[in-house]
């Protein structure tokens, strides 16, 4: 019997306790619409703000720019409206969004061949993100401080989705399933 | 109700081990505290910061590599090859492919350092700037107020730069001193070819990349020759190559280096018989009508005159003889010949290895001749002669001169003549010996080195003052000795220099107003900058060439450019101007030279090197052979990742390490991997042996770089200075010696 609580227990640590501690979770600084902006009413696509540049980089997470073409004055009057305004666009400051898909800085990934030569889907990746209708807390790794989505919502990895999780397991996998030869200098440059 | 015993405890505590094994506990938090030891605040970090792209042009040895840094922020993190560069044609070398890492090498001198007592000691005390500078500026004074202005001399490891000219102007402004340089194997095989060419206009170069057949001898094609440069098509050609065809590469060495082993043919050669081997090929050319002189330049000295001609000269080079002495089959030389005359435009390439130096002049004589039997001067596709560059109109230049001064070699100065040496730190691509340059300096004379790295030349100075790294400040590339076509590339600074580092110009200048002199104009960068603003109109003026522009795909004629203000906008963003002159045609050649210059040198090693023949083979029956790769050999800071490369994967050589094939060893009773004696006449070193099948037996081969001190570890010291063994003869010809091996 007690061989079987401290075995549940035990359980209980690492599926229970473990993701609650070990996860830091840090709001966004403000909320964001994906829904609405691609939505009917406002009608943007995602490569209107999630643009490729001359050079072929990829922009990544809009500037303050690509807001103030609409928001230059405020759209309603929203608590975020007002932050938005006040706190980034009349100062010309960046919005400090956390990026759920941020790679460690030794991982080297450019948009641009997996887009134009592999055809792939931002869902490939991304899955939902660009349907939402508010963003889900960043989730922190105390110790690696790696976001959560590289190792994905599951304690223990992964999950059924391709873009459950970001790991270098899932890029050599979908290298392999592409035939795309592999080498340590590809992606750790 | 259960009763808690310590029984039950236990029992639980095994439960919760249990649960949590099968759990992710242990595994996630070992997966992440893996990652948490990297981010340990003394840990190195990547940097964060925007990634962006600058195109420029590496100058860790004389190539000038076009490459790409990708930059977070300010800090270059990575070096690639730029596509389609006209030099390096989309390919860098393993130093450049590091270079990032080099600002942070352990041998960075952060301040000026002096070394403690005389002698060559290597402890070193901080110095203040000023005072090192006031120091020399004294030494300077001394020398001109005693009318021995001669005994300065300015070394230059890399001529022909704009920073070169600020060298030639200091010793203007000093009233005298001499402009010196150290000429690789390179240099020599240029200057033995201006002998025998009467009334060149222009500098010789290999168009390797139209031959349909190359005969190297010993130079390192795929390994290091040239950097980074013609490799690639090179390899693709060789790769191409289906049996029974005639091979694409025939490669002359005894050992079987990277280059014997892909070439089509390998010729191993008894070390130091070159030049009877090229004497054996031109006899069966000519022997067999196979040389159409009327295809080529008037060859002067062909039949006998006053002197008996060259074809008399080679009738007694027969292949059996050639044959005895070289150790190859009459028929492989006699194919050789056959092939090398039938598969033209072909190519006869000599200029030695960057380790082990030049080949000889009486080797470089009978190659340039072979070549001009197979009607290969002027002709596309084996030697073309470049005309000089557009002369600078130096408008604030004090010489006026043409680009450059033309340096004096060292080995041409009176010994114990430099009383005060002011060295560059640049890392010349090749090595040298030492100890030839310790023979010219006066009991009592002073080096300064004007250096970013404690490492090369330095590792001789009294005196160092920090200069910025590669990168740090504005460079340019002038073309190579025997590249088929002018070239002209900036490397503009990617990063800020740190304080501590001085421009050698600055330096120079300060070090002549504390000998009481008064520099004119501009010094350090603005000065470097105006050298090369010269250098930029003179090409555009000139209206030839053309620019490859990293941005686009064409090569753009210069004259379609706007103004000579595009085409250094061009070359700032890492572009390369190259020549489309017409070759100097070459009227008239002669196979001794001049005056018959080249006949000593040519019959003083028809039957091997001297070196080898009056020494002592029962003594020292081993033959020593010193090689190394340009960039690597020349004792200059390297990245610290190519201890890889040379020391813990030994995929390339180390040079505490005497190679030697397993049958030599087992012949003389040396055991693989142990640590044994090196010795010559000239002295003995500890070396580790190691056999290696690619030897050829009787030989022993040791790299000449990379020392511990250029890879950046620092306790280690230096490693072998394997050319202090090396007989050393004419203008640092040192590939083969005498030498002994025992195991202690
Ligand atoms: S060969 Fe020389 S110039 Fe080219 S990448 Fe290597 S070190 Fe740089």
């Amino acid at each position: 019997m007690a061989f079987l609580l401290g075995l549940l227990g035990g359980l209980a640590l690492g599926w229970l306790w473990l993701p609650a501690v070990l996860y830091e979770r840090i709001e966004q600084p403000l909320s964001f619409n994906h829904a609405l902006h691609t939505g009917e009413d406002v009608g943007l696509t995602c490569e209107e703000c999630h643009s490729f540049r001359d050079d072929g980089s990829f922009t990544g997470i809009p500037g303050i720019e690509n807001c103030m073409g609409c928001h230059e004055a405020p759209i309603g009057e929203s608590k975020d409206e007002i932050e938005l305004a006040g706190s980034y666009i009349s100062k010309g400051l960046e919005i400090p969004w956390l990026v759920y898909s941020r790679q460690p800085e030794n991982v080297y990934f450019s948009h641009a061949p997996h887009i134009h030569l592999a055809k792939l889907e931002c869902r490939r990746c991304h899955g939902d993100h660009g349907t939402t209708e508010t963003l889900r807390p960043f989730e922190r790794n105390r110790l690696s401080t790696y976001s959560r989505d590289i190792w994905g919502h599951r304690i223990s990895g992964g999950g059924p989705d391709p873009w459950s999780s970001m790991k270098m397991d899932d890029c050599e996998d979908c290298h392999k399933d592409k035939g795309v030869d592999d080498c340590c200098l590809n992606c750790h440059k | 109700m259960m009763s808690i015993t310590r029984r039950t405890i236990l029992k639980m505590f095994g439960g919760v081990a249990a649960g949590s094994i099968i759990s992710p506990l242990p595994w996630k938090l070992i997966a992440d505290g893996t990652i948490w030891t990297q981010n340990w605040s003394w840990m190195a970090r990547t940097l964060r910061g925007p990634i962006s792209t600058k195109f420029t042009t590496c100058t860790l040895c004389p190539e000038g590599c076009g490459v790409r840094v990708r930059m977070v922020g300010e800090n270059p993190v990575s070096v690639w090859a730029q596509q389609n560069h006209p030099v390096s044609r989309g390919t860098i070398c393993p130093i450049g492919l590091g270079a990032a890492q080099l600002r942070f090498h352990p041998a960075r001198i952060e301040r000026a350092i002096q070394r403690n007592g005389s002698g060559r000691g290597n402890a070193w005390t901080p110095i203040a700037t000023e005072t090192a500078i006031a120091e020399t500026g004294k030494i300077l004074a001394e020398l001109r107020a005693s009318g021995k202005c001669d005994g300065l001399a300015v070394l230059d490891l890399r001529p022909g730069r704009a920073i070169s000219d600020l060298y030639t102007d200091f010793l203007k402004l000093a009233g005298g001193g001499q402009y010196l340089t150290i000429p690789s194997g390179r240099d020599l095989s240029g200057t033995v070819f201006k002998e025998m060419a009467d009334d060149l206009a222009g500098a010789p170069g290999y168009d390797l990349l139209h031959s349909r057949m190359i005969l190297s001898f010993g130079a390192p094609l795929y390994d290091g020759w040239t950097g980074a440069g013609p490799v690639p098509e090179l390899a693709l050609r060789l790769t191409g190559i289906r049996a029974g065809n005639p091979p694409g590469v025939i490669q002359v060495e005894p050992n079987q280096s990277p280059t014997a082993a892909k070439a089509g043919r390998w010729l191993a050669i008894k070390p130091g018989t070159e030049t009877t081997l090229a004497l054996g090929l031109a006899h069966v050319i000519l022997d067999e009508e196979l040389y159409n002189k009327d295809a080529g330049p008037a060859v002067l000295d062909l039949e006998d005159g006053p002197q008996p001609g060259f074809r008399s000269y080679v009738r007694h080079f027969t292949p059996q003889r050639v044959s005895d002495i070289t150790g190859l089959a009459p028929q492989v030389i006699a194919q050789t010949a056959r092939d090398l005359a039938h598969q033209q435009p072909s190519i006869a390439i000599g200029a030695g290895d960057a380790g082990g130096g030049p080949l000889g002049s009486g080797e470089e004589a009978a190659i340039w001749g072979l070549n001009c039997l197979l009607n290969g001067l002027g002709r596309r596709g084996s030697i073309l002669t470049r005309p000089a560059l557009p002369a600078s109109v130096g408008k604030d230049s004090a010489l006026k001169h043409p680009w450059t001064l033309e340096p004096r070699s060292i080995w041409d100065l009176p010994d114990e003549s430099i009383h005060l040496l002011i060295a560059d730190g640049a890392n010349p691509g090749f090595a040298w010996p030492k100890q030839l340059l310790e023979r010219k300096l006066a009991p009592s004379a002073r080096i300064v080195c004007l250096t970013p790295f404690l490492s090369g030349i330095a590792e001789m100075a009294d005196l160092l003052l920090p200069t910025p790294a590669p990168g740090e400040w504005l460079e340019d590339i002038p073309p190579q000795i025997l590249a088929m076509k002018n070239t002209y590339g900036l490397a503009p600074s990617i990063n800020p220099a740190p304080s501590f580092a001085l421009h050698p110009g600055t330096i120079l200048a300060n070090i002549a107003i504390a000998a009481g002199l008064q520099p004119p104009g501009a010094s350090g960068d603005e000065a470097v900058e105006r050298r090369i603003q010269d250098r930029i109109e003179a090409l555009y003026n000139s209206g030839r060439g053309g620019i490859f522009d990293p941005a686009a795909t064409e090569i753009k004629p210069s004259n379609e450019l706007r103004d000579a203000e595009e085409l250094r906008a061009i070359l700032n963003r890492g572009g390369c101007w190259i020549d489309q002159a017409e070759p100097v045609p070459v009227t008239s050649f002669r196979f001794f030279g001049k005056e018959g210059r080249m006949r000593p040198a040519i019959e003083c090693v028809t039957n091997g090197r001297l070196e080898l023949l009056t020494v002592s083979e029962k003594e020292y029956p081993l033959i020593l052979m010193p090689h190394g790769s340009s960039g690597i050999a020349g004792g200059g800071a390297v990245p610290p990742v190519l201890t890889k490369l040379h020391r813990e994967s030994n995929l390339r050589p180390f040079p505490a390490q005497a190679q030697i094939n397993p049958a030599t060893g087992r012949k003389l009773g040396l055991k693989n991997r142990s640590s044994g004696e090196l010795s010559t006449p000239a002295g003995s070193l500890q070396v580790w042996i190691l056999f290696n099948e690619s030897v050829m037996p009787g030989v022993v081969r040791v790299a000449t770089g990379p020392d511990p001190v250029s890879l950046g570890d620092l306790k280690s010291g230096k490693g072998p200075d394997i050319l202090q063994l090396c007989a050393i003869t004419e203008r640092s010809v040192r590939r083969v010696s005498r030498a002994a091996l025992r195991m202690i």
